[in-house]
């Protein structure tokens, strides 16, 4: 069973000792950041700030899923799961979504600080990494913004710095859920009201990153997730409902796109700095709410590993499915952490790698995804040494790699300045399958592996006596 | 008493100007601690050379991905230009 909120899922976390206690007084400018970008590289449990300097009675939570055994526990699975495993099991719960609860009193309202007291500094916001644009309060949390005309909710993730004490600024692109919302707003001439949920569950950001429909809510998602309906509360200046066990709340508007502040740069999420300081959208805040003690959660993203590429595998599933509702002879899909997507398929068709590149490109957040890597069943996309394996013998380097245009993300490292800024971008397959016209049995080269060059019988008895010739 | 030191963002600094400028700032030594990186647009006078101006405060520029340029110019603000970029 899944934590109900962080304060329990760090209880877990303790059991499996993924989690250090930094009980000694740290510096929030950028000595919290270091710590947890170094635990995070070196993949080590994640660091709960104790005592941090300026901040007393505030704690922080570095990088809670910065790796597969926290987002294990986050599942509420065993911390041991495997990565294959832990896609399966995202995959078969997402597919019974689990409608929220609407709670009157919420722990996420203990405290309210409202209109001149607002004050975005009061809160234990780190200064991640040194060069970053400002302190980034949002990084691994939960953006939720309401359609105009209709009941639709989005919980998405969008980055957020602190420009002042009561505007903070970020990224939200034309053609996102939330840049989507926005515009029915500028149409008539109002901002579009949101909320900032810090610390609300891990599963949360995990359904805000998932490319969900228009019209579907995420939070129904993350109670899928979770394995039980997501307790929300309503905001304190809008109609917003809002996750109860968040630890932090953050209420206000997005004023109109012709008022611009300056946010970047940041550490992004493909490892780096990529994008430059520049004009982005506003955030202006009216009501912080947060529970006592409050746990401010961060993630330090930056090279492999962090939160960030842990989730990337779960969303594999998303992928399979689209896949095989399209008919594709799909076996697996593996997200690499920071990497490319690997399709394993039962190929009966020539060009099935580039149907498959196509169709996972023609999607909604198909664009993110620039390097696809499509092998034969018989390969293990799960297993990166088998994926580069094929990628080397199997992929001709003149016939099998297909590069195209493609919508550019505003944030890729490969993509010039005038390319991101006008979301210019290309995408690659690399198909690494054997060749439908080559002849199976006098062509197609035998793979030399346990399972392809001995008898059946030879394998299985090797297996069945494999203790007893001294192996463990 | 100790110079006040402020960084700006530019991948070019003659673009930047000297003289009076329009300019985004961040605080980088606020008297409250919780202040600092907060970003203000003010007018100042700058210059490149910092000896020409002995009782100006310290100006850092950073380019636009973060790193910082070895060389601080100076910095005298002189008046706040609001919260928003004109």
């Amino acid at each position: 069973m899944a934590a109900k909120d962080y304060r329990e899922f760090i209880t877990k976390l303790e059991k499996v000792g993924e989690v250090v206690h930094v009980e000694r007084e740290v510096d929030w400018d950028l000595e919290v950041g270091a710590i947890t970008r170094r635990a995070n590289e070196m993949g080590l449990p994640a660091p709960l700030f104790e005592n941090i300097k300026d901040y007393p009675g505030f704690r922080i939570l570095g990088g809670p899923v910065a790796n597969f055994r926290r987002m294990a526990v986050a599942l509420g699975l065993p911390a041991e799961t495997s990565i294959k495993d832990m896609s399966n099991k995202y995959y078969a719960r997402s597919q019974k979504r689990i409608k929220p609860v609407i709670v009157k009193k919420a722990p996420c309202q203990e405290n309210v600080v409202m209109g001149d007291d607002v004050d975005l500094t009061m809160l234990s916001t780190p200064m991640g990494a040194d060069g970053d644009g400002g302190r980034y309060l949002g990084t691994w949390h939960t953006v939720i913004t309401k359609d105009l005309d209709s009941e639709w909710t989005n919980w998405g993730s969008y980055r957020q710095m602190i420009h002042n004490e009561h505007i903070m600024c970020g990224l939200i692109a034309p053609f996102q859920d939330a840049g989507k919302m926005q515009a029915k707003y500028v149409a008539k001439g109002l901002n579009m009201p949101f909320v900032t949920a810090i610390g609300d569950h891990p599963c949360s950001v995990l359904a805000a990153g998932t490319p969900l429909g228009v019209g579907e809510d995420e939070v129904e998602l993350a109670g899928a997730l979770i394995g039980e309906p997501v307790e929300l509360v309503k905001a304190k200046t809008c109609d917003i409902l809002v996750p109860a066990r968040a630890e932090i709340i953050i209420e206000g508007e997005v004023l109109s796109p012709e008022v611009k502040v300056d946010e970047g740069p940041f550490a992004e999420a493909h490892g780096y700095r990529a994008s430059p300081r520049m004009p982005r959208s506003v955030y202006k805040v009216n009501c912080i709410t947060f529970r006592d003690n409050p746990i401010f959660v961060f993630s330090s993203t930056g090279v492999p590993m962090n939160d960030g590429y842990v989730t990337a595998p779960l969303h594999g599933g998303e992928w399979k499915k689209l896949l095989l509702d399209q008919g594709i002879p799909v076996k697996d899909v593996y997200v690499a952490p920071g990497g490319p997507v690997v399709v394993s398929v039962k190929k009966f068709y020539s060009n099935i790698a580039n149907h498959v590149a196509c169709l996972i490109w023609g999607s909604k957040n198909g664009f993110l995804h620039t390097h696809i890597i499509v092998v034969d069943e018989d390969v293990d996309p799960f297993n990166m040494s088998e994926v580069l394996h094929a990628l080397v013998t199997k992929c001709h380097p003149l016939n099998n790699i297909h590069a195209t245009l493609m919508v550019g993300a505003t944030l890729g490292s490969f993509l010039s300045m005038q390319d991101r800024t006008y979301l210019r971008g290309a995408a690659v397959v690399f198909d690494c399958t054997w060749p439908l016209d080559w002849n199976p049995y006098t062509e197609v080269p035998t793979r030399c592996s346990f399972t392809g060059i001995y008898p059946k019988e030879v394998q299985e008895k090797v297996l069945a006596n494999w203790k007893k010739y001294g192996f463990k | 008493m100790a110079k006040k030191e402020y960084d700006t963002f530019c991948d070019d600094p003659t673009t930047l100007g000297e003289g009076k400028v329009v300019i985004a700032i961040r605080e980088l030594t606020p008297d409250n601690p919780r202040k600092k990186y907060l970003t203000r647009y003010v007018e100042a006078v700058i210059s490149k050379e910092p000896e020409k101006m002995p009782d100006a405060d310290i100006l850092w520029l950073r380019w636009q991905r973060g790193r910082l340029h070895p060389k601080p110019w100076a910095i005298k603000v002189q008046a706040e230009k609001g919260e928003f970029l004109a």
